[in-house]
């Protein structure tokens, strides 16, 4: 049993990892939070729903649709609520977030209704047998998708030049600007990078639990909070890394205590890893790869 | 409403204290959470008057305040931030698993005692004791701490001791509101207490704007009546309301409320008063 | 010759008021009767609070195109409580202080509910939930009622169905601990129920209302295999549950009570939970006359959505108040509300197989509703009635 709740803790962190991503791009080359990024998340969600729900369940147009629509939403979101601010306190941002926030909800709930939606059941059901493990279709397309986009993540960062780009603004946004690094352009890619990321765990968790509704994007942008957090704020494996830790103490938790200490396994890892080791698990940021 | 506006202005004014020493908390749900279940406890379960009930509250969710205000000194900006936050939730958890408070199932049995004079006079109060330390001389170490913390140190203000200071008093008041709430709606629950309450008073505070304690108030003021102004535009009435503090903070990212426009009032008297833009 | 004439006429009277709800009653004074409404349109619970305000309003535009209570339009101010306690409790205080209404209707979650009774003696108004099913809250106050059978009433012939549909000797129980009915029948009613019936429970596990991730609960129900799985669950969480049950390889059984009995659960499970037993009170494809009528009008309104229980018994509520109102000696004067409310509470003690869309309605000595559980299962991502 311990193996299938490994197996459960690993899907569940995938996805938190997805969100976590996006934050920690973000927060690495503008040192700003975007609360609004569950929000992405839940968008992403219910595009992948819709364009599922009328393709007879095209799980890959389902997705690819879902990152366009949330990568689009980011650039108007980085427009709107971050660029009319840069130079103001840094506090401000949070506050358009919050409202970006509220707005996106809100229209989510006028359009969709407020009613928990699954998607339909597409992925015909497999499971393979593997020793005293049981692993379904469903799982596997989730964890190889995220795997997937996190590995292309990271060639993007470490091999393109557009990568190169985004990590030298991490570093300085005014060195890289001096050395013609068009930091404008950078930032507005980021924003579509890391919403796009949000987007696809939308419709992974739309998949593979059926949850989608208005406001489901404040529980997991409170997580994909925690999860930037333990990895160390900008630094994308240690998203991945953090992601994982979070989604298997999550789960053995439930598994072996009970379902109400769910998230004091997440908050109590943050205060502690705040007090003992504040730079994250893996204690390297952005810039430095690996 | 009126009772909700005097309660969000306190929690409001709660997170105004360490923010005017530079340190912002996204935990302020938490401690409303433990003045709200330590004074219901102390009415329903202990029968004690009321007014003991809500000071000692206010001294516990103080004291909690102290505990957390000290390993939070070893962090800023961001870290607290998230430190705080996860200091919240860590509360509404214990509550959640508390069983002696009725854990997820909330508490009930509290006396009605928050009537509008009531909260009118402790939001006044507390508003009293905000201007008070502006004033004061902990008030311009605070604001000195806001500006540099290392010039503070330099020039001989205990950063460690004001920085505590103005993280307890904030405590203290959010308990304050806590109590106050838990006995106007005569029932709690741990998820009252989440990251969305916490997040309401900050948003209080940025949208009206951090430099003087007036920017809380107005926040406060602004953020609580407008989704009644906007009642007659139904279901969109919250988009609208998130669209609107997205607006003004594109157009005052200082919040509604700062110096100058303090100073260019102060200046106008007593023919007009200005709006806030 | 006369007097004889005169005593058929008074006879004639008499019998033709003693017909309940036939006599036209006395004529009420005022422009409206006005009556508040408390629903969890928003939150958690949007689709039970949605169904009542569609409901409501119907059953509010059919009495008044028939000419109103007594003679005059009734109002009814409809409130969203957000599924959450606190402005359930101040928008009642405030329907009552403020809007001076005669009485409520809701809340529907029993959570609202248990906290606002205790409140009731003070405020002297009646509060009647349309689907509130947690065991024993309508004790905290004589001015809380309930039109709906508790979750123990609409569990246990379900129970002895489900035991004999599928064998069932040992269950396991997942609830929400956040949820209060859920909560109630996970902790209570089901053990109680469950072992009265012989059936061993081996494990019993929890979650929380905003969890979306099961894995860990199936997995750990998989390892013990029980004959079937018992729920303590509203039916967004109890859909999610069964499905990763069948992904995860589980073909046992599922039994739900109170909050699993909309008919969005049958759709959201689809061929997943066709072999699951619900206690429920009330089935929106019931063949009654009247309840087809009330179909066909719901769903023009919800855009082809089945009214959940809650929706149904909202509808039966107006006009159950109609009735109280018109036969209860309220007079609707504005000096009289304080005994106009209190007739209303006495009327609502004294209804008794009042024919509405689910059934027949008795208030019991609890002030909750009597009548038979309705025991639904799953086909064709619709609810079917079980006969018993």
């Amino acid at each position: 049993m311990l193996v299938q709740q490994l197996v459960n803790g690993v899907m569940l962190g995938a996805v938190y990892a997805l969100i976590a991503i996006g934050y920690t791009l973000i927060f690495g080359v503008l040192g700003m939070l975007h609360l609004a990024h569950g929000e992405v998340f839940m968008v992403g969600a219910f595009v992948g729903l819709v364009v599922a729900t009328k393709y007879s369940g095209n799980v890959m147009l389902a997705l690819g649709a879902a990152m366009l629509a949330t990568g689009v939403l980011g650039l108007i979101i980085e427009r709107v609520a971050f660029r009319p601010l840069r130079g103001a306190h840094h506090l401000a941002p949070l506050a358009t977030t919050i409202g970006a926030g509220i707005a996106l909800q809100e229209t989510a709930r006028w359009y969709f209704g407020p009613e928990q939606q699954g998607f339909p059941s597409t992925i015909a059901l497999t499971l393979w047998e593997l020793g005293p493990l049981r692993v379904s279709s469903v799982q596997v397309f989730i964890l190889a998708a995220a795997l997937l986009l996190m590995g292309a993540v990271h060639v993007f960062l470490a091999r393109t030049r557009a990568g190169r780009a985004v990590r030298a603004t991490a570093e300085d946004p005014t060195v890289a600007g001096l050395l013609g690094v068009n930091v404008g352009a950078v930032i507005a890619l980021v924003f579509f990078v890391a919403s796009a990321l949000a987007g696809a765990a939308g419709v992974l968790v739309g998949f593979a639990y059926n949850s989608v509704h208005p406001f489901i994007g404040v529980q997991m942008g409170v997580k994909g909070l925690v999860v930037m957090l333990l990895g160390g704020l900008g630094n994308v494996p240690g998203a991945m890394l953090g992601g994982l830790v979070l989604g298997v103490l999550e789960v053995l938790g439930v598994a072996y205590f009970a379902s109400s200490y769910r998230d004091a396994f997440a908050f109590g890892a943050v205060m502690l890893m705040l007090l003992l080791r504040p730079e994250g698990l893996l204690g390297l940021r952005l810039q430095r790869r690996d | 409403m009126l009772i909700q506006l005097g309660i969000n202005l306190i929690l409001a004014l709660s997170l105004y204290f360490p923010l005017s020493a530079g340190q912002l908390s996204l935990g302020q749900g938490g401690f409303m959470a433990i003045g709200a279940y330590a004074a219901s406890w102390l009415t329903a379960a202990l029968g004690w008057p009321w007014p003991l009930a809500f000071a000692l509250a206010a001294l516990i969710a103080g004291a909690v305040g102290a505990l957390v205000g000290l390993p939070a000194l070893r962090v800023r900006g961001i870290y607290l931030i998230l430190m705080t936050m996860a200091f919240g939730e860590i509360v509404r958890v214990f509550f959640l698993n508390f069983a002696p408070t009725g854990a997820a199932q909330g508490f009930r049995g509290m006396p009605f005692v928050t009537t509008l004079p009531l909260v009118a006079a402790l939001a006044a109060g507390t508003a009293l004791l905000a201007a008070r330390t502006a004033g004061s001389r902990m008030g311009r170490a605070f604001a000195a701490i806001n500006r540099d913390e290392l010039a503070a140190e330099v020039i001989g203000i205990d950063v460690t001791r004001a920085k505590l200071a103005s993280f307890t008093v904030g405590a203290a008041v959010a308990g304050l509101a806590g109590a106050l709430w838990a006995h106007y709606v005569q029932f709690i629950e741990p998820e009252e207490f989440g990251f969305a309450r916490s997040v309401m008073p900050f948003t209080f505070v940025v949208v009206g704007g951090i430099d003087t304690f007036w920017g809380a108030v107005a926040g406060a003021a602004l953020l609580t009546l407008l989704p009644e102004w906007l009642r007659f535009l139904k279901e969109w009435r919250l988009a609208l309301y998130g669209l609107a503090m997205l607006a003004v903070m594109i157009v005052r990212p200082q919040g509604l409320i700062d110096h100058r426009l303090l100073r260019a009032v102060r200046r106008w008297r007593p023919g007009h008063t200005r709006e806030a833009a | 010759m006369r007097y004889r004439w005169l005593s058929v006429i008074v006879a004639a009277a008499l019998v033709t008021s003693a017909l309940a709800g036939t006599a036209p009653a006395a004529k009420l004074a005022g422009k409206s009767v006005k009556l508040g409404a408390i629903y969890s349109i928003t939150g958690k619970g949007a689709e039970w609070g949605e169904h009542s305000k569609i409901a409501t309003e119907l059953a509010v535009d059919e009495i008044n195109k028939a000419g109103g209570i007594g003679g005059v339009p009734v109002e009814v101010l409809i409130q969203d409580t957000g599924t959450e306690v606190a402005p359930a409790i101040s928008l009642a205080r405030k329907l009552i202080l403020e809007d001076k209404v005669l009485a409520i209707l809701g809340p529907c979650f029993s959570s609202e509910f248990e906290a606002l009774a205790p409140l009731l003696d003070r405020l002297k108004t009646i509060i009647v939930s349309q689907c509130s099913a947690k065991p024993g809250i309508s004790a905290l106050s004589q001015w809380a009622f309930r039109n709906t059978l508790t979750s123990d009433k609409q569990l246990a012939p379900a129970v002895e169905i489900w035991q004999k549909r599928y064998g069932i000797k040992s269950a396991a129980i997942i609830y929400d601990s956040a949820d209060a009915v859920s909560a109630a029948e996970g902790s209570a009613v089901l053990p109680a129920l469950l072992k009265k019936a012989g059936i061993e429970v081996k494990e019993s596990l929890t979650y929380q209302t905003k969890d979306i991730d099961f894995s860990a609960q199936i997995t750990k129900v998989k390892s013990l295999n029980p004959d079937g799985i018992a729920l303590g669950s509203c039916y967004q969480q109890a859909a999610n549950i069964v499905r990763e049950a069948r992904k995860q390889g589980l073909k046992q059984s599922f039994l739900a009570g109170a909050c699993t009995g909309s008919p969005e659960f049958a759709k959201l499970v689809g061929k997943d939970g066709e072999n699951s037993v619900i206690g429920s009170a009330g089935w929106p494809d019931d063949p009654r006359p009247k309840t087809v009528a009330f179909l066909k009008k719901f769903m023009e309104k919800s855009g082809g959505k089945k009214p959940n229980y809650g929706g149904m018994r909202s509808y039966d509520n107006v006009y159950i108040m109609k009735w109280v109102i018109e036969t209860g000696g309220v007079t609707n004067e504005a000096k009289d509300l304080d005994a106009d409310r209190d007739h209303v509470r006495v009327g609502w003690t004294k209804v008794k197989d009042f024919d509405g869309i689910t059934g027949l309605t008795t208030i019991n000595a609890e002030r909750d509703g009597g009548g038979r559980s309705t025991v639904l299962t799953v086909k064709d991502g619709q609810f079917v009635k079980i006969d018993y």
